[in-house]
């Protein structure tokens, strides 16, 4: 065991004993994945209406609150920490959207509640609003509505895993546990999802070439 | 797939070192595991492309269209929300709201030594919990 791991259960359990220094140290080193998983699973329909940070601070929140119960028998640290900000997440968009999503597809819902379309739009914005190279805006507005068409023909399970690796930075050992598979079984499905991907970001104009920076 | 884990390993490798700021070239990945070349050879260049835009620094990690908050901003609020009560509030009015440490302190009923001690504590500590990430 590396002395950064050492340190970071240390200064986790200080903060379980109550220490809100320690507690921000443990946050600090969890922020950056903290912060893309709000990123992500934020519906874009609250996009203007409510702000980012303001949720983030109601999930470091109610983590500190509910620090006390929190074992690490039970889970890995980070993967608790995102069962905290899911739950929170779906608080605000209950509060926010409530009544509008009582369908069919709430059961589809991934992680917070967000729309289950929002995987293939996220990783729209994954693949092509860092293509610098994209010369035009028509075109790349074009080629987005393209992207988003043939994403949606993906399996929902294997856009998730793609979400789960590149947008949340989950680790393999991560993703597996959240979809609740072996290491081995998720790894697979993902390498599948990746081959997908793949060979519909070869088949937009340009191919995968198009896309490189 | 001939031998995923590995092969996950691998992909999940590269990714890290695109995130880091490393060019990592597929051909060598490919020439050390010639059983793995041709998934090697037709998935990293995907991993390269949905990666593309951690490379532009992972300080910059939130992506354009998403609603996120910034990640000096996200460091900010984590490292305000676990300072002790009174060095927050302290903080806060005096970054947040303006207020000057001789207002601060009337309306806390503290001397103003006792403002300026909170602030130069809660400082410090800010800047240690928002620094060890500034830097990757």
């Amino acid at each position: 065991m590396n002395s950064d791991v050492v340190t970071s259960e240390r200064l986790l359990e200080q903060a379980i004993r109550g220490d809100r220094s320690s507690w921000g140290a443990v946050l600090a080193a969890h922020a950056s994945r903290l912060n893309r998983l709000v990123a992500a699973r934020l519906d874009r329909r609250l996009q203007g209406r409510i702000d980012a940070d303001d949720v983030l601070q109601e999930i470091c929140l109610e983590a500190w609150r509910s620090l006390p119960n929190y074992t690490s028998q039970s889970q890995p640290f980070y993967l608790w920490l995102r069962g905290v900000a899911g739950n929170k997440l779906l608080e605000v968009h209950r509060r926010h959207l409530g009544t509008q999503k009582r369908d069919a597809r709430r059961e589809q819902q991934g992680l917070g509640g967000a729309s289950p379309d929002s995987t293939s739009v996220l990783l729209v914005s994954l693949i092509l609003d860092s293509a610098t190279s994209a010369s035009a805006v028509a075109r790349r507005e074009e080629l987005k509505s393209r992207l988003h068409e043939s994403l949606e023909q993906m399996d929902a399970l294997d856009r998730e895993v793609l979400v789960l690796r590149h947008f949340e930075q989950l680790t393999p050992a991560e993703t597996a546990a959240v979809l609740g598979i072996k290491e081995k079984a998720a790894g697979m499905r993902y390498l599948r999802a990746v081959k997908r991907l793949g060979s519909i970001l070869n088949q937009l104009p340009g191919g995968l070439e198009a896309l490189r920076p | 797939m001939t031998d995923s884990p590995l092969l996950d390993e691998l992909a999940h490798e590269f990714v890290e070192r695109l995130r880091r700021g490393e060019q990592p070239p597929i051909e060598a990945y490919s020439a050390c595991h010639p059983a793995l070349a041709d998934e090697i050879n037709e998935l990293f260049p995907v991993l390269r492309v949905i990666e593309q835009h951690a490379q532009t620094g992972p300080g910059a990690t939130s992506p354009p269209m998403a609603p996120g908050p910034s990640d000096r901003s996200i460091r900010l609020a984590v490292a305000i929300n676990a300072l002790p009560e009174d060095e927050r509030q302290v903080v806060k009015l005096f970054h947040l709201q303006g207020e000057s440490a001789a207002s601060i302190a009337e309306a806390l009923g503290r001397r103003p030594s006792e403002v300026a001690g909170l602030l130069r504590r809660g400082l410090k500590q800010l800047r240690e919990h928002t620094s060890d990430e500034a830097v990757g």
